[in-house]
């Protein structure tokens, strides 16, 4: 739903940076609890680079787990879907990683 | 802007993985925006380097989440509280809001334009419970609304709307004898997202938890 605008916010950013570069690929990390779904990414993508210097370029997306740390018995876990609940029961968690939405880096032709 | 490079101060944070400028160490003190320059000097030192990686570590979101930090200081320092009001479409934010306003008329200052110190501004986000969880708005507090006839199972559904919330409101709680709606369901799996959240139920039609409402409203100007 909200991921036009995150890719736009993709392009925008490389092509503020880079203007007069041709860029060939760009990677992305969209961390397990960042409320992005990559797959509406690559779906955007195409459209969102349109007449930039983005354009044609190859998108690749890694999905890093996230992490949390229980309040209760402390343990670190990796939260096994989006509610995050430690295997002790809790849910009094906080969130460690898994929630950046990150462009790692890009290709350059 | 970047009194070294010219750059925009305002723009979005980048930071050095690897490389760089040797002599750009006043960067990040001098200005006050946790970049590095390693793009910017690439591109104007080394352009003919073809096929290269440029590492960037750059947050997508970081536009945004400036501007909400420039809200949110603006908002401090006038002393006004900003409320952000998410909700599906038709879970009666503006019915709420509205009620709200007209009976606390002089009672407590909603702004519109301008506002004045110990004020509050609401803002009445888009009805859905998916996006508006993403973007920093620069709020104080943040009040997702959910009606009994949604359905019990939101907290679930919408982890991530839920999980930064400050009060849930249960809106439409007058029909709760005349629907399949498990509260005792629906308190457990909110806790299971949020367990720090408050909880209140409220209709804008009976005037049921009304009060409630309105004292946590009060609660929250600076």
């Amino acid at each position: 739903m909200h991921e036009l605008a995150i890719t736009e916010g993709v392009v925008e950013a490389v092509t503020e940076r880079l203007p007069d570069a041709r860029i060939t690929c760009v990677r992305l990390d969209i961390g397990a609890m960042s409320g992005v779904v990559a797959d509406s990414v690559r779906f955007c993508f195409g459209l969102a680079t349109e007449g930039t210097n983005l354009e044609g370029a190859r998108l690749e997306i890694s999905e890093p787990a996230a992490l949390c740390r229980c309040r209760t018995c402390g343990d670190v876990f990796e939260p096994d879907g989006p509610i995050a609940l430690c295997p002790c029961g809790s849910a009094d968690i906080s969130v460690l990683s898994g929630q950046d939405l990150k462009i790692i880096s890009v290709q350059v032709a | 802007m970047c009194a070294t490079c010219g750059c925009s101060a305002g723009g979005a944070v980048v930071q050095l993985i690897s490389g760089g400028e040797p002599d750009h160490a006043d960067a990040g003190r001098g200005h006050g925006h946790d970049h590095g320059h390693d793009l910017g000097h690439d591109r104007d030192h080394e352009a003919s380097e073809a096929g290269r990686t440029v590492l960037l570590q750059h947050k997508v979101l970081a536009k945004n989440d400036d501007i909400a930090a420039g809200n949110r200081d603006w908002l401090r320092r006038r002393g006004v509280c900003l409320l952000n009001l998410m909700s599906s479409p038709g879970a009666g934010k503006t019915t709420l809001l509205e009620r709200t306003a007209r009976d606390l008329v002089g009672a407590l200052a909603f702004a519109v334009i301008d506002p004045p110190a110990g004020s509050m501004v609401v803002i009445e986000n888009v009805g859905n419970l998916v996006c508006p969880a993403m973007f920093d708005l620069g709020e104080a507090v943040r009040v997702v609304l959910a009606s009994v006839p949604e359905g019990a199972d939101k907290p679930v559904k919408y982890p991530h709307m839920f999980r930064q919330a400050d009060l849930v409101l249960l809106s439409k709680a007058d029909l709760l004898p005349y629907v399949n709606f498990d509260l005792n369901r629906y308190t457990i799996d909110l806790r299971r997202v949020n367990p720090a959240v408050r909880l209140m139920r409220l209709s804008a039609v009976t005037g049921e938890g009304l009060q409630e409402w309105y004292d946590w409203l009060h609660s929250r100007i600076p």
